[in-house]
């Protein structure tokens, strides 16, 4: 009968260490499958059961295939490679024979953890890599070195990676990256998606209960105070009566405006599916692949799909120029419909010649009717302004902003809507905005002769703390989110937010700098500054990095082969002293005339498990006492193994 | 011989099979993660081939300083096997899952501690008379991923004496054959009369240790027997009528073993070298010597 194979234990749980994320991820079943297997496997492996007959691990693999392939509707997406993956993985363990064998599963451990990775990307995503590297590499190493323990190959395994590190760390900053893919394919990653090519009444409403992040925004200064921080995405031009519609044909921007106060920040957009990118009224240029267009939106050429860092630079406008031709669009409306509006603004227009005039008389109108900010507003009929600015009264940001667009073109002021976010929330922790979908907004621009296109936003007049103290406090206590209405939970909240605080910063330095790492950010990490802006330079500082991370290695790789000059103390005695009172316990003590050589053979043949720690520990302390002598790391050493020594009795 | 030390300079690295298979494999980590735009997918994959990197120099690492202080191997007959004793030490730094084999020999695997010398012995089957030179020692080590392999030969210059299969049955044809040396002179050792019992001294023959008195707690002697000075058989090459010169060797052979065996005092003829008449241990190693070598190489003095 042979003996149980050792090594087959350790490949299973570096296995079920790898495997850990996917317990989520995929179905149930899968995970059972996996551990049944791997359990069975382990029976195997200590002879206390029969391994599989080869037919029937070849009818597994096919069966287990076919569950995948069923539990993902057929189709051949992502979870179903995973799956298969994972299958593959599960019967692996069953036919290990030979060495071969072995190198391969672990080998297959390290596909696992990368299929993870193309998931989630998270810093607990990289911790369980390392993890999960250290393990499956211990257990290579144990494939490789039947003679040690495990705790030994860790050890030696998060050596060699603490190692591997400086070169990981220059291979990742200087490897060169590419645009796009080298084949087709959809990004595994789902993304939320907040804004719509169309804007209907409830759009935004929707979203003020989502709290997912939209972006986030680090300041190269100071943070601009609340009321600047209107956050422009989508301009929307057209009315088609029931909603407002972006315009696909606006031009890009040219020329220059009249501006002051320059902010610079650096955004980090979530990925959500659309083209647009988010930016602080106004901005003045887009860096590539964004363009600018002429209604100051940002459109990028492809959609956004992943996490997208870009800097830009806003500046606050004093007058954005004269109108543009196609910018009588945003005159336009419909022959028909509303005549309550129209003619509210028609008398409007007769009272005022002036349009600053006009536009205060209509935020006066809001001001003073009674109107409410609601997430949950009166449903509206018919002609949808008249209904809302007559009868129901209460709406939501959407709702203002679209009856005052409305109102304004009524009165021959041209208008648009602009849809994005308002506000956002500090983190003192990192000194940058987080901006949430909650924080969704839509506001007005009006066209006046005096300042080009003008902010007006008319939720501003309804609910003022809007702005100042974000979308939740605006809301009637009833509506607000539990976590404010509730005193208890309150108090809770404001102990668990400076912890969310703290773990945003964690993963947003994380995103910034690992995941987020572009070829764009790699040329502008490489060319920043003077020294870097010439390329031979470049190379230059590039293989000087290299050579330096490479020697850095090296440094600590043969700094144990260096020696000082030796030490004899007493302290290699006591030490040895230590140890034969310890083997004492468990055989018989040392006889005075027998020498350290002569008593370490004689407890090595009782005790051929400890031969190898007494060896050690003998040969170092005859060296250190009589022999060539050591240095004080010796002597440590020879400290360490004796403290480390702890024989069980038989 | 002298003690040989492994230096760095003489290791020769070379990545195994898996490590080409690791290296498709990063490979693959590094092309899905570019085309994924997915960084932590490459930070996997560097960190794989940092990790790979280092272990080339943990490999490199585990042979440096290793030292063969001693290689010896005691002479044995054709259609044996050899045993090759090497006592090695790690110098400085200890040798994991070390790999010591010559060309025809199972390797033995010996994990090295610092300072501690450790004894190993390999097999090579002896399969013809002569000198049997093992080639050089071969060091191997993957340790400690495997993906590498660092190797290290080092001539030792190790011959294994290989005397000749002894072939029995010929020794009868041999004694008649024997020339019997001049008559009269001094009293020599021999087999024909009971002489009386001296103290053993190591190296006489074991048959003829008088166990008798051993067991009656009275040491370990020896019975002496005496023959007549000069009563001497010779073995010669020429009156061996066989056919062969390996089976004229192997005839031979058991001759001389047979010879020992009974304590008889005889020398060898072979063509171009002659060995007097003499009897014990050392005479009877010269006299397979001659033999093994015959026809080899020039014998050493």
């Amino acid at each position: 009968m042979k003996t149980a194979d050792k090594d087959v234990p350790v490949i299973i749980a570096a296995l079920v260490i790898a495997a850990i994320p996917y317990w989520v991820r995929l179905p149930f079943w899968i995970s059972l499958w996996c551990l049944f297997f791997w359990g069975y496997a382990l029976l195997a492996a200590r002879r206390k059961a029969p391994p599989p007959r080869p037919w029937l691990r070849q009818a597994l693999i096919p069966a287990g295939l076919l569950g995948v392939l069923g539990s993902n509707d057929w189709s051949l997406a992502g979870n179903t490679f995973v799956g298969m993956l994972a299958i593959m993985v599960s019967l692996k363990p069953l036919e290990i024979e030979t060495r071969r064998d072995k190198m391969i599963t672990v080998f297959l451990t390290y596909f696992l953890i990368l299929t993870h990775l193309l998931y989630v990307n998270s810093f607990f995503t990289a911790l369980h890599m390392l993890v999960s590297v250290c393990s499956s590499t211990a257990a290579l190493i144990r494939i490789n070195h039947a003679g040690a323990g495990m705790p030994e190959n860790l050890k030696l395994s998060v050596r060699i990676m603490l190692q591997a590190l400086p070169l990981t760390i220059v291979m990742f900053i200087l490897f060169p990256r590419i645009h796009g893919h080298f084949w087709g394919l959809s990004n595994p990653a789902d993304y939320r998606t907040g804004f719509s090519e169309r804007l209907a009444p409830g759009d935004i409403s929707n979203l003020a209960r989502d709290n997912g992040i939209a972006f986030r925004v680090d300041f190269h200064g100071d943070i601009p105070g609340p009321e600047h921080l209107y956050w422009r995405g989508i301009v929307y031009w057209r009315f088609t009566g029931q909603g407002w519609e972006r315009d696909s044909r606006v031009p890009p921007r040219r020329g220059v405006f009249a501006a002051t106060e320059t902010v610079q920040y650096t955004v980090s957009l979530e990925p959500h599916g659309m083209r647009w990118w988010f930016s602080l009224d106004l901005p003045e240029s887009a860096p590539r692949p964004a363009r600018l267009l002429d209604d100051f939106t940002l459109i990028s050429w492809r959609r956004i799909t992943r996490r997208t860092v870009y800097t830009l630079e806003s500046r606050r406008a004093h007058h954005t120029g004269p109108m543009r031709f196609w910018e009588a669009a945003a005159l336009e409306l419909p022959p028909q419909g509303n005549p309550g509006a129209r003619a509210l603004a028609q008398q409007w227009s007769r009272r005022h010649r002036e349009p600053e005039a006009i536009v205060a008389a209509a935020l006066l109108f809001l001001k003073e009717n009674e109107f409410s900010y609601t997430l949950r507003p009166t449903p509206l009929e018919g002609d949808r302004i008249d209904d809302f600015l007559f009868r129901t009264r209460n709406g939501y940001c959407e709702h203002y902003a679209s009856a005052f667009a409305f109102l304004m073109r009524a009165a021959q002021i041209p208008a648009r809507i602009v849809g994005g976010y308002l506000g956002g929330e500090r983190n003192p922790f990192g000194n940058y905005l987080i901006v949430r979908q909650s924080d969704a907004h839509a506001w007005v621009e009006v066209w006046l002769p005096k300042t080009g296109w003008t902010r007006v936003d008319p939720t501003s007049v309804i609910a003022p703390a809007r702005i100042r103290q974000g979308s939740a406090a605006a809301l009637p206590p009833a509506e607000r989110p539990i976590y404010l209405s509730s005193r208890y939970l309150a108090l809770l909240y404001r102990y668990w937010k400076p912890v969310q605080f703290a773990w945003d910063r964690v993963n947003t330095g994380w995103d910034t700098w690992v995941i987020g790492y572009s070829r764009s950010r790699q040329r502008e990490l490489l060319t920043s500054g003077e020294i870097m802006g010439d390329p031979l330079k470049r190379l230059l500082v590039g293989i000087l990095i290299l050579s330096g991370a490479i020697a850095a290695g090296l440094g600590l790789f043969y700094r144990g082969l260096r020696k000082s000059a030796p030490v004899r103390t007493e302290k290699a005695p006591r030490a040895y002293e230590i140890f034969c009172r310890k083997l004492a316990c468990i055989t018989h003590p040392r006889r005075p005339e027998q020498g350290p050589v002569d008593f370490a053979r004689q407890v090595a043949g009782q005790r051929p498990d400890l031969a190898e720690r007494i060896g050690e520990i003998t040969a170092l302390y005859v060296r250190l006492r009589y022999g060539r002598g050591g240095d004080a790391r010796d002597e440590k050493r020879l400290q360490k193994l004796v403290k480390g020594f702890k024989p069980r009795k038989r | 011989m002298q003690a040989t030390t492994v230096r760095a300079k003489d290791i020769r690295l070379r990545p195994t099979g898996y490590g080409v298979l690791f290296g498709a494999v990063v490979a693959a980590i590094t092309l899905g993660s570019l085309n994924y735009n997915n960084n932590l997918g490459l930070l996997l994959a560097f960190l794989l081939s940092g990790m790979a990197l280092a272990s080339l120099l943990h490999t490199r690492r585990n042979l440096t300083g290793l030292q063969i202080l001693a290689a010896t191997a005691r002479p044995v007959f054709a259609g044996e096997t050899a045993v090759y004793e090497l006592l090695v030490c790690a110098e400085a730094l200890p040798g994991r899952s070390v790999s010591f084999s010559f060309q025809q020999s199972p390797a033995v695997c010996q994990d090295m501690i610092t300072h501690l010398p450790r004894r190993l012995s390999l097999r090579v089957p002896a399969n013809h008379r002569g000198r049997l030179d093992p080639g050089p020692l071969r060091l191997e080590t993957r340790y400690p991923f495997g993906l590498f392999r660092s190797v290290v030969r080092i001539a030792l210059d190790l011959g294994c004496l290989v005397y000749p299969k002894p072939v029995a049955g010929a020794f009868a044809a041999a004694e008649n054959q024997a020339r019997s040396g001049s008559e009269g002179g001094k009293e020599v050792a021999g087999m024909d009369d009971f002489k009386g019992l001296q103290p053993y001294l190591p190296g006489e023959p074991l048959e003829r240790i008088y166990w008798k008195a051993f067991s009656r707690g009275q040491g370990l002697q020896i019975k002496q027997f005496s023959g007549t000075a000069g009563a001497f058989i010779v073995f010669d090459w020429n009156s061996i009528k066989s056919a062969g010169v390996e089976n004229k060797i192997s005839l031979l052979c058991d001759a001389v073993l047979k010879a020992h065996r009974f304590n008889l005092v005889y020398g060898l003829n072979l063509p171009g070298q002659s060995i007097p008449p003499a009897a014990g241990n050392t005479h009877r190693q010269g006299c397979l010597k001659a033999l093994a070598l015959f026809g080899t190489a020039p014998v050493p003095s």
